[in-house]
């Protein structure tokens, strides 16, 4: 009989497994030598933990009292309500307003680090921090209404830095960066009671709210939850990003190299990893100092590479031009290679792996930061009132380190690609309509005409559960190639730059005709790097002046715009995607939200805050056919707009 | 080789991922996201109960000699060879809930429409793809495992464990009576 057969001769197979899906070569090779080493990485505990729990995918276990743990039967026969009442409805909207709480206090608490050192230094007390753009900081503070006239930058600084530290503890009226948001966003957040006031307030109200026996309808849990992701990306992430401009000056197109290969034989590498420059940015400063450089030599090196990863490389990418060793996805990779003397750890996205696969090597990681600490790392904290000190004392253990480097057993991946990043929303004004004249006119008038579609921000995390970084690859070519003009932070922006989307050169390779006639006009490539996962408040911003120049939306969510996180895996992930929807973005994410146990919130999540915000979530795992469910959305604003057809038609 | 399911009753956390799992495997898309949607949702084939303190997953034992085959009416519940798993037949199945009666371990019962008798297959159709019973699969503490029977006779020997399952039969005869 056929189940005879079956049972019998049952012999388990291996399925597809996650590192099968990585296209980038270097990716490949750094894992072949983890393997061959017998370290621990990302893809194998991936496969280890498979399947994942199916309640957790869905949402519907709740861990936040001691009722429970509590999970909903989605197939309707077991419980279907939690041990106090919570719905499923319930349990998924609480559980997504903490996860995006959570992520708003990463980006937020980022950007209150970075202001607090301003202050420092504006008091003198941090000397090695200096005012990098001193046009941006008088920009700036003239829109706290801080005093300029007659006054020191210092002087004006130190107000601009108490003006914002006093946001986080606002307790009513709005952010201050709210009003750079168009009109119609601005005036449907007060009418829905969604515009944030204060920037810790809004996370520790949801954790108030979340609590049992609190908030327990879902409507009024995600409202909250879009309350804190605006004080994120209108205040945390805003004033992150506007800060780390003030102290390290204003990024400017660069042109860097980018994948494992830029780690060096002959010179010291010393890898920054995490996301606040305030530290990298010294360490970066130390490696270029001559007695450090002395040191190195003395050892034998012919120098000190500082090279970044993760948001750090992006930081320190943008305003530097340093060469990034690798994403998210990438960093125990780093470590595989035998070549990194020395890693330097602040906060977010470090995996708690990274001392374990260092055994293996002489590789020091050092953690720097008093919220991150590592099992077996070396922790080093930053002083920002003695910042270079502590940086060059971070770089001689890596110098150290490098004395002990068995050349026998460095393996770097022979993979190098150029990429150009740098670009803001202020820069992009240059680009678009030159020096003298800058302007959004040519972009707009681009997309009017029908030579660019539209624009799409494509952003997140790398993700094994995905294909570790190539579902960003995949679509962005695929948007590219129907003329849309994408924009890109984090990750992501790290994925397609090594795969090469980030040259000028992508643009006759990649784009649509319409868009390469622009990229070749401006001298862009047809997909821009605008910074750090923080900077993704310049993508708003960005959007924010498509509105002002007039002729494609009179607010962000009639914009022919779209955004994606194709691979996203943090909770920083959630409050982005957030900010988005709540500024009128249509947002595509890779992988469902973890909402799909309730339908009423899946729903409202997928269609109806469409018709409340203006912006709303889709979820796909084939980034090509997300690519063109946001190409989709473009076509329909575009026509709602009247705007011409394609010039180069509908291929 | 022969194979079947192997619970390891002290490693059960009471997760419930064996009933979601298995729900999903006998549902019509066979995936998670699309089995939550469907008209006619799936169900599970076996139940996590708690015996004192201790939670565990009862399956089907696939019994030798079935009691729940002899009594079937229409012959929907039959075997089809000694070290095979029982079967039940949907076509033939009537709902007369007499399997549901002679079960000594209390794990056979009527669907949600209360017409059909649901029972564990030992997940035919994925053995078919190589694949593992679908809770053997999703236990993330391999409380429940498929072995093959040699190594199942060689664990039998802990102790502490056969007078657990002891126990555990007693209490699932209980609550077979109890349901009946």
């Amino acid at each position: 009989m056929a189940q005879k057969t079956l049972v019998e001769e049952q012999v388990l197979i291996q399925p597809l497994q996650a590192k099968d899906r990585i296209l980038d070569e270097a990716t490949r090779e750094g894992l072949e030598r983890a393997e061959e080493v017998g370290t621990t990485n990302v893809w194998e505990r991936f496969e280890t933990m498979q399947p994942q729990c199916g309640f957790g995918k869905l949402g519907l276990c709740c861990k936040n009292c001691n009722l429970g743990p509590c999970r909903i039967d989605p197939f309707g026969m077991g419980a279907q309500r939690g041990v106090c009442g919570a719905t499923a409805a319930t349990i998924v909207a609480r559980n997504l307003a903490r996860k995006t709480a959570a992520g708003a206090a990463c980006h937020s608490d980022h950007g209150r680090h970075m202001v607090h050192t301003m202050l420092m230094m504006a008091e003198g007390e941090a000397e090695d921090y200096h005012i990098g753009d001193p046009a941006k900081l008088r920009t700036v503070a003239e829109e706290y209404g801080v005093e300029l006239d007659g006054r020191d930058d210092r002087a004006i600084a130190r107000d601009l830095a108490e003006a914002m530290l006093a946001e986080f503890g606002q307790q009513h009226g709005e952010l201050n960066f709210v009003k750079r948001a168009p009109e119609g966003q601005q005036k449907t957040w007060r009418q829905l009671g969604i515009s944030p006031r204060g920037i810790d307030l809004e996370l520790v109200e949801i954790l108030h709210r979340t609590h049992i026996g609190v908030d327990n309808e879902y409507h009024s849990l995600l409202s909250s939850a879009m309350r804190a992701a605006l004080s994120d990306g209108w205040g945390g992430s805003m004033i992150a990003t506007e800060v780390s401009d003030i102290l390290f000056g204003m990024p400017s197109p660069v042109r860097a190299v980018i994948n494992l290969g830029v780690l060096r034989e002959d010179q010291v590498n010393v890898v920054v990893h995490g996301h606040v420059p305030l530290l990298s940015e010294m360490v970066l400063a130390a490696a270029q100092s001559p007695d450090m450089i002395g040191l190195a030599k003395e050892k034998g090196a012919t120098g000190i590479n500082v090279v970044g990863m993760c948001c750090t490389a992006n930081e320190l990418l943008m305003r530097q031009g340093i060469p990034v060793a690798g994403s998210f996805i990438q960093q125990e990779l780093a470590i595989a290679t035998g070549a990194v003397d020395a890693m330097i750890v602040d906060v977010q996205c470090i995996m708690p792996s990274l001392p374990v696969v260092a055994e293996c090597f002489h590789t020091k990681v050092i953690s720097t930061d008093p919220r991150g600490h590592f099992e077996g790392a070396e922790h080093i904290e930053l002083d920002e009132s003695r910042a270079l000190e502590i940086a060059k004392e971070i770089i001689r253990r890596g110098i150290e380190a490098y004395g002990e480097r068995n050349p026998d057993r460095v393996r770097i991946p022979d993979e190098r690609m150029d990429l150009i990043a740098g670009f803001t929303t202020e820069n992009i004004f240059h680009h678009l309509g030159g020096r003298f004249r800058g302007s959004y006119r040519p972009l707009n008038d681009g997309i009017i005409a029908g030579r660019i579609r539209g624009v799409a921000g494509v952003v997140g995390c790398d993700n094994p559960k995905n294909m570790s970084g190539s579902a960003h690859v995949e679509m962005v070519k695929e948007l590219i190639k129907h003329d849309v003009a994408v924009l890109q932070t984090g990750c992501s922006a790290l994925a397609c730059a090594r795969a090469g989307l980030m040259q000028p050169e992508a643009t006759f390779e990649y784009a649509g005709q319409g868009l390469q006639e622009i990229c070749e006009t401006v001298g862009i490539p047809p997909v821009l790097h605008l910074g750090s996962c923080v900077d993704n408040s310049r993508i708003l911003t960005a959007a924010t002046e498509m509105v002002k120049e007039g002729g494609v939306g009179n607010d962000i969510s009639e914009l022919p715009a779209a955004g994606a996180a194709p691979e996203w895996m943090s909770e920083k992930a959630i409050a982005i995607g957030w900010y988005f929807v709540a500024s009128g973005v249509f947002t595509v994410f890779g992988t469902p939200l973890n909402v799909l146990g309730s339908p009423p919130v899946t729903r409202y999540l997928t269609d109806e805050l469409e018709g409340i915000v203006g912006g709303k979530w889709a979820f796909e795992s084939d980034p090509v056919k997300a690519a063109h469910l946001m190409i989709d959305h473009i076509n329909k604003k575009r026509e709602a707009l009247h705007l011409r057809p394609m010039m180069y038609g509908e291929e | 080789m022969e194979r079947t399911i192997y619970v390891e009753p002290e490693r059960c956390l009471g997760c419930s991922s064996c009933e979601l799992a298995c729900a999903v495997a006998h549902s019509q898309s066979g995936e998670l996201f699309q089995a939550i949607r469907e008209n006619l949702l799936s169900e599970p084939r076996l139940q996590v109960e708690v015996v004192g303190d201790q939670p565990l997953p009862l399956h089907c034992l696939h019994c030798e000699d079935a009691p729940c085959v002899q009594v079937c009416p229409t012959e929907a519940m039959a075997k089809t060879g000694p070290g095979e798993p029982v079967i039940c037949d949907r076509e033939r199945c009537v709902g007369c809930s007499l399997c549901v009666l002679a079960c000594p371990y209390g794990v056979l019962r009527l669907d949600r429409g209360g017409k059909k008798v649901l029972k564990c297959d030992l997940c035919i159709g994925r053995l078919g793809q190589g694949l593992e019973p679908a809770c053997a699969e999703a236990c993330p503490s391999s409380a429940i495992q498929f072995l093959p029977l040699e190594e199942i006779d060689q664990r039998e020997g802990d102790g502490w464990r056969k007078e657990f399952l002891i126990v555990y039969r007693g209490q699932a005869a209980l609550i077979s009576q109890a349901g009946g």
